[in-house]
């Protein structure tokens, strides 16, 4: 069975202050869930540059920033907003259960 | 010959330095790779062909022959090397420049930078905020992160003025390479005390991290690292002292100003980074074509020196749009070429970008109702280089 096969997946309890990120893992897939604002998102966790973890970034704004390199994401549609990456990362909307798990439907995530 | 290399054989460096912008528009229309013998180097206009340029190595490499750098910067630099070599030097360098490394330290050295130049200005009513805000605010700024706190900002400023006219000098102009040599040997002369100090007592500069982890002896590691100081003195206090220039000069100009100085802290990262498409201070990114290849529908010989603009690639109507030669500050939001592409992109971004935002935002939040010398307006100059050479401003003291 893989991540997409059963959709929305559970990402864990949804404590997460506003502007703050969290490594998940569902499926076998590492990735980030994250808080702006009322707004939760989940990510890839590969910077788009030279694969560094996501999850040692930080959040500004709406935006992703890479620890490596320098690289800012935009967390509303994965756009590289500020370099060196170029490629866009995948960003989806999360949500959460009436028992306070994140939920997303990750399928169109890379691994 | 063609109408466009007809074209492009009466280009003089006189008209590139007044005003790029048409020049290239024109290019990307008709000629995207196009040589300008004026300038010895075939300008790479597009920005599907500057990305492919900047981005392999294996094809179009750094190895500029002659290279104007090579002479300004007194021997190979992080900026003419590829492959290990390049890697080497970068490992030197990023550890200082890693973005946890700069929000934890530059904010503390820049603050209080501004805060004095603001400090002084405030009451005046009126400054030109080139020489007297943003170059100052790079040089000082710049010579804190390197460990050069003993070098005063005018001597800075002076040097990277010097450097600039070598680095830039594809014309071969003997009244440039005499200031620049000049410039060159007095920077061996003044800094050779500071680097004994970084290598007796290191800190955590970077001159002092990047003589850490160079390899031989102290003379050996100088010889190594000297180029590339000299690139970043260049480059570190141009990017944001002009980039930061142009930002305010695009927002009083357009009439945008208003809703940064309404929201300075919002709006000061989408202003620089618009500032950054919209005059790329560092335009010129220089090239060698290793191996023969097609780019923009021409075939390049072996050994062709290219000019590989992210100036012209960031006004690029099929990336920006109609709009491409405006300042915007409401742009639809994505990535440009001002730091450049691949290997090669710049090591300082990160602490350029918070140097230019803590310095925009302070403006604007401390001078009020800021505006333009009506009777002085900016005046832009450089294709290489570009930026305003100076910004009349007034404000309500």
């Amino acid at each position: 069975m893989t991540p997409s096969d059963v959709l929305p997946v559970d990402l864990g309890p949804a404590d997460l202050a506003d502007g703050e990120l969290r490594e998940a893992t569902a499926g076998g897939l590492s990735l980030v869930v994250a808080r702006t604002g009322d707004r939760l998102v989940a990510f890839e966790t590969w910077c788009t540059h030279e694969e560094c973890p996501l999850s040692d970034g930080w959040l500004e704004g709406d935006a992703v920033r890479c620890a490596c390199h320098g690289a800012l994401f935009s967390l509303t549609d994965g756009i590289a907003l500020e370099g060196p990456a170029l490629d866009p990362i995948t960003v989806v909307s999360a949500s959460v259960t009436p028992d306070g798990r994140i939920v997303a439907d990750i399928s169109t995530l890379h691994p | 010959m063609s109408a466009s290399e007809e074209w492009a054989g009466s280009i003089t460096v006189e008209q590139l330095d007044e005003d790029p912008y048409p020049i290239y528009e024109r290019m990307r229309r008709e000629a995207p790779v196009c040589f300008v013998p004026a300038v010895g180097l075939w300008f790479v206009t597009r920005w599907a062909d500057v990305e492919f340029a900047a981005s392999h190595a294996e094809r179009i490499d750094s190895s500029v022959t002659p290279s104007p750098l090579i002479r300004a910067m007194g021997g190979p630099s992080i900026l003419v090397l590829d492959g290990e070599p390049q890697k080497k030097l970068r490992a030197m360098l990023d550890p200082s420049l890693r973005p946890r490394a700069v929000e934890a330290s530059s904010p503390a050295l820049v603050s209080p930078i501004v805060e004095r130049l603001l400090d002084g200005l405030a009451a005046r009513g009126e400054a030109d905020l080139m020489s007297e805000y943003f170059e100052p605010v790079s040089v000082l700024s710049l010579g804190s992160v390197l460990g050069l706190a003993e070098i005063d900002g005018d001597t800075l400023r002076r040097w990277f003025q010097g450097l600039a006219q070598g680095a830039i000098n594809f014309e071969d102009d003997p009244v440039r390479w005499a200031v620049s040599d000049a410039t060159g040997a007095e920077i061996d002369r003044d800094l050779a005390p500071t680097l004994e100090r970084l290598w007796e007592a290191p800190d955590s500069s970077t001159i002092a991290t990047m003589l850490q982890h160079a390899e031989g002896t102290f003379e050996e590691r100088v010889a190594t690292i000297l180029p590339t100081l000299k690139v970043i003195l260049l480059g570190g206090m141009q990017e944001p002292g002009h980039a930061a220039g142009t930002t305010v000069a695009g927002l009083l100009d357009s009439g945008q100003a208003a809703a940064v100085a309404a929201d300075p802290s919002g709006l000061v990262r989408d202003a620089i980074e618009e500032g950054l498409r919209w005059v790329s201070p560092i335009g010129t990114q220089t090239r060698r074509a290793r191996v023969e290849t097609d780019l923009g529908g021409v075939t390049l010989p072996v050994g062709a020196n290219l000019g590989v603009l992210v100036s012209s690639a960031n006004r690029d109507e099929e990336i920006w749009g109609p709009t491409a030669d405006s300042y915007d500050l409401f742009r639809p939001k994505r990535n440009h070429g001002a730091f450049g592409f691949g290997p090669h992109f710049c090591s300082g971004h990160h602490f350029s970008r918070v140097q230019m935002r803590i310095g925009v935002q302070r403006l604007f939040e401390r001078l009020p109702n800021l505006r333009l010398d009506a009777d002085r307006p900016p005046v832009f100059n450089g294709w290489e280089f570009r930026a305003p050479q100076h910004l009349d401003v007034r404000w309500d003291a």
